[in-house]
């Protein structure tokens, strides 16, 4: 499958990190929580309000908007 | 270390046991301040242990050590540059890769460091196997298992802490990034050790990283150095968002090779955390859950507080009146009474309803809820300016403003954090209420409820609008990205909550206590001079001041009596009640009927004015003590002016319209 | 009807007690917006508004785990458990108000409590609860926290 990024991906399925884009703080961050090249993130669900949506990564439930989540291009991984 | 006192500093992520751990090491011998210039708390403590004196101080919680959070850069400037001789690093047994992210930062540090593997019994439970030796082989430092919630391993760590002190300066540790970055690197640190005494005060390798990561803080340190233009020769040929990717990845691969030599790791399915948050997160349970609890914390907050905040009210006021009566000079008796023991006891008379939100916040926050409360609210939050995290603080201040400004320091973000304290005011706290009842009750009838309720929308409205404006003109800028862990749940222990609970009620006693005080006794002053006259009567300070005040509250229908009210109200809302008493002439202790049937009665207040009066009350200056915690928790003398001068103007303005507006078309 | 073999008692549980929870709010919620009559005040039905939307969530949540145990989703449990533990918190609270009010009452003798005695206070979110209880009492072993670790960051 091609590549895409986080925020379009539904609850349930899984992919595979190829890079982040953006820059500074936000970027930064996402990088120090562990989302690097090449780590595999599960969706897990989205908040009651659609926004923020949560992930697991790293064996530890992470949550970012999906304004942040835009900025992780994936691969996606069949389930 | 310096004869048998040691040093130790305290680092770790966020929710890993850290302040377990430091309560464990320190016991009740704790100190609460904040670090220099900002309102990020400091912990410090100490214990005597095998005739060491041993000195603690609790770094922020953190991820990772960069310059982009106020909390990382305490941290990692504590290490560097206070230098303490053992650093204990707290790392979750049950999430080791993300926990050793953080031990990679501190290993460039070139500090000693010591392993605290905290909440190892939860890793063995679920099966995981965790080889310390191997370990302690890999990463060249000592790991010490903890739990620190049953006090296991607190002794060894504290022996192995003394033991590593004793081995005196540190060693550096590396982690390799590869030809072209490490080529780098050492071009860089040959160029910072051409300054010796920077070289002196930072490792190299660390500041060299840092510098080739693009971190602003780091080139700062260099600044003046005449090694600097060297410096930026090196950073203007490199990529340095590129290099910043390649160096995190680096940093995880290095876990990635150490992680499955030293633990086996057995993910389940769904575990007992995941279970409860499918309910607690449901997409349509999430919400009013969210509101049922937030309710609960309410009822106890301050229905439950009710009657011990009329036992030590009455206390206060058989105290005062005793003083008052008793103490001669008369007039050092009135200051003693009416002035000093009745202002602080209306600080004390807080405490209960205080004490009692800080140890339900501290049990929320325990449990894991409260990250779960801003993932739940920060979508319609951010539709507002500000974030998940504010919106409990907002609901608090329904209550108190003051405890509600407190609690905003579980934001990060600093403009999201000013935001959130400078609308909180707007929130119509329970003070404001008893104010809105006589009006309401005295002009408006049956329509009192509506009225009521209409004023505590206001509110909210001013909020929203304000945080809004805020947000596009003084505290600008790009929202705060929301990047935040969800805990594993967990079962809150009473020792941690009390523990919590006391430390932020103490400082608000501290603190707010000394400004109310201060405030008392002003008001005291200007209520009972020129001696001799009644208290708070037309001839009193106060009076005349209020008769100066008049015409600035004339275009707005108030008359003397209300300007005098509403002075008073700074102390605490509430008494523009009891001041409106003292006014008519009927005591401070006159039924609120009484007050309810001369306010009526008095051709100057009709229902328009008394309308005006209470958006007055709602949105004017907030109270002393508020005025106080806003200074101190924005540290920041210029905000807490703003806070006061901005609620004035606004109340102004709104009266005026209402008053202007109402009395154009006809209405009284 | 229970579908649901691993967990059937606990979808009988949410069979019984999502009904009267949401029974009882509802009745509640009418007393709230001003019907009243003799029998509502011998089930003591506070006027409470408030309180009977909670009556009603926790039986919607009892009934939605009941929902999906039936489906076959065994996960579904989880809502039986927290509501449980929900209910019980808010036994918890009613009782803390009770006992609040009591002190003003017989302690202080304030005079908005001349009158009152315990049952003014008495309400379905309070003995409704003995069913939670029962189920607590009948799970302990799920409610240990086992698996959850202790916190006190």
């Amino acid at each position: 499958m091609s590549e895409t990024t986080l925020n379009v991906l539904e609850p349930g399925s899984k992919a595979k990190v190829i890079r982040i884009k953006g820059k500074g703080a936000t970027r930064k961050r996402i990088l120090d929580m562990g989302i690097v090249t090449g780590v595999e993130i599960e969706i897990i669900k989205r908040a009651p309000l659609k926004d923020p949506v949560e992930f697991k990564v790293k064996g530890y439930n992470l949550s970012m908007r999906q304004r942040e989540a835009g900025l992780v291009v994936v691969q996606p991984l069949e389930v | 270390m310096t004869n048998n006192s040691i040093r130790v500093a305290l680092a770790g992520n966020p929710n890993v046991g850290k302040t377990t751990i430091f309560n464990a090491l320190t016991g009740a011998k704790q100190h609460v301040g904040n670090w220099p210039g900002v309102t990020v708390e400091k912990k410090t403590g100490s214990k005597k242990y095998n005739g060491y004196e041993i000195q603690f101080v609790d770094l922020p919680g953190t991820y990772s050590l960069t310059a982009y959070s106020i909390d990382e850069v305490i941290a990692r400037d504590y290490i560097v540059e206070e230098k303490p001789d053992v650093v204990v690093h707290i790392v979750d047994a049950t999430n080791l890769e993300r926990n050793l992210y953080l031990t990679t930062q501190l290993m460039e540090l070139g500090a000693r460091i010591v392993i605290a593997l905290n909440m190892s019994d939860l890793a063995e439970n679920r099966g995981d196997k965790i080889d310390t030796k191997k370990m302690e082989k890999f990463l060249e430092i000592p790991v010490v298992k903890t739990v620190a919630t049953k006090g296991i391993g607190i002794d060894q760590l504290l022996d192995t802490v003394i033991k590593e002190a004793k081995k005196g300066p540190h060693h550096e540790h590396m982690i390799g990034y590869g030809d072209d970055i490490e080529e780098k690197i050492n071009q860089m640190e040959n160029i910072l050790e051409g300054d010796i005494t920077l070289s002196k005060k930072y490792p190299s390798r660390w500041l060299s990283v840092k510098l080739l990561e693009g971190d602003d803080e780091a080139l700062k340190k260099i600044e003046g150095s005449p090694v600097l233009d060297q410096v930026k020769n090196i950073l203007s040929t490199i990529n340095k968002e590129e290099y910043e990717a390649v160096m995190a990845d680096k940093r995880y691969e290095a876990i990635d090779v150490i992680v499955p030599q030293v633990a086996s790791r057995h993910d389940e399915k769904m575990t007992a955390s995941d279970m409860i948050d499918r309910v607690f997160t449901h997409k349509y349970f999430g919400i009013p859950i969210f509101f049922a609890l937030m309710w609960a914390a309410f009822e106890l907050t301050f229905t439950f507080s009710v009657p011990f905040m009329d036992i030590l009210d009455s206390a206060f006021a058989w105290l005062a009146g005793a003083l008052a009566d008793n103490v001669k000079p008369d007039w050092f008796g009135s200051l003693l009474g009416d002035g000093i023991v009745g202002g602080v006891g209306f600080v004390l008379v807080f405490i209960p309803p205080i004490f009692i939100l800080f140890l339900l916040l501290a049990i929320l926050e325990d449990s894991g809820y409260l990250a779960r409360a801003a993932f739940i609210m920060d979508r319609l939050m951010t539709k507002i300016g500000l974030h998940g995290r504010s919106f409990v603080p907002m609901l608090m201040g329904f209550g108190c403003n003051v405890p509600a400004i407190m609690a905003t320091r579980t934001i990060e973000d600093k403009n999201d954090r000013l935001t959130t304290i400078l609308v909180n005011p707007f929130m119509s706290c329970g003070a404001r209420l008893p104010v809105y009842v006589l009006f309401a009750g005295a002009f408006f009838g049956r329509q009192a409820g509506t009225v009521i309720f209409s004023i505590y929308v206001l509110g909210i409205v001013a909020a929203i609008l304000t945080a809004k404006l805020l947000r596009s003109t003084l505290l600008k800028g790009d929202p705060a990205p929301f990047i935040m862990e969800l805990p594993p749940y967990r079962v809150p222990t009473a020792k941690a909550a009390t523990i919590h609970m006391w430390q932020r009620g103490s400082m608000y006693l501290k603190k707010a206590g000394t400004v109310i005080l201060l405030g008392a006794i002003m008001i005291w002053t200007l209520a009972t001079f020129p001696w001799g006259v009644e208290y708070g009567s037309e001839d009193s300070y106060a009076g005349k001041l209020g008769k100066v005040l008049e015409p600035l509250v004339a275009p707005l229908g108030f008359d003397w009596r209300i300007a005098v009210a509403l002075l008073f109200g700074f102390v605490a809302k509430e008494i523009v009640i009891g001041a409106l008493g003292v006014l008519y002439g009927l005591g401070e202790d006159a039924e609120e009927a009484n007050i309810s049937d001369s306010v009526e009665a008095d051709p100057k207040i009709f229902a328009l004015n008394s309308l005006g009066l209470m958006v007055f009350t709602l949105l004017y200056m907030p109270c002393i003590a508020t005025v106080g915690i806003i200074k101190k928790e924005t540290g920041s003398w210029k905000w807490m002016l703003f806070a006061i001068a901005y609620g004035i103007i606004l109340a102004w303005t709104a009266a005026f319209l209402i008053f202007q507006v109402g009395s154009g078309l006809g209405y009284d | 009807m229970i579908t649901n073999k691993e967990y059937k008692y606990e979808t009988a549980f949410g069979l019984i007690a999502g009904p009267l929870y949401i029974i009882f709010g509802f009745i509640q919620l009418a007393v709230g917006l001003g019907y009243s009559s003799g029998w509502t005040d011998a089930l003591y039905i506070p006027k409470d508004i408030i309180g009977s939307l909670i009556l009603v969530l926790l039986g919607a949540i009892f009934l939605y785990g009941v929902k999906e145990l039936n489906e076959g989703t065994n996960e579904g449990v989880s809502f039986v458990y927290v509501g449980i533990f929900l209910a019980l918190l808010w036994v918890v609270v009613y009782l803390l108000v009770m006992s609040a009010s009591a002190l003003e009452a017989y302690m202080l003798k304030s005079e908005d409590f001349e009158e009152w005695v315990p049952a003014d206070d008495m309400k379905p979110g309070i003995y409704l609860g003995i069913l939670p209880l029962i189920g607590f009492l009948a799970w302990r072993s799920k409610f240990s926290f086992r698996r959850l670790s202790k916190a006190g960051v």
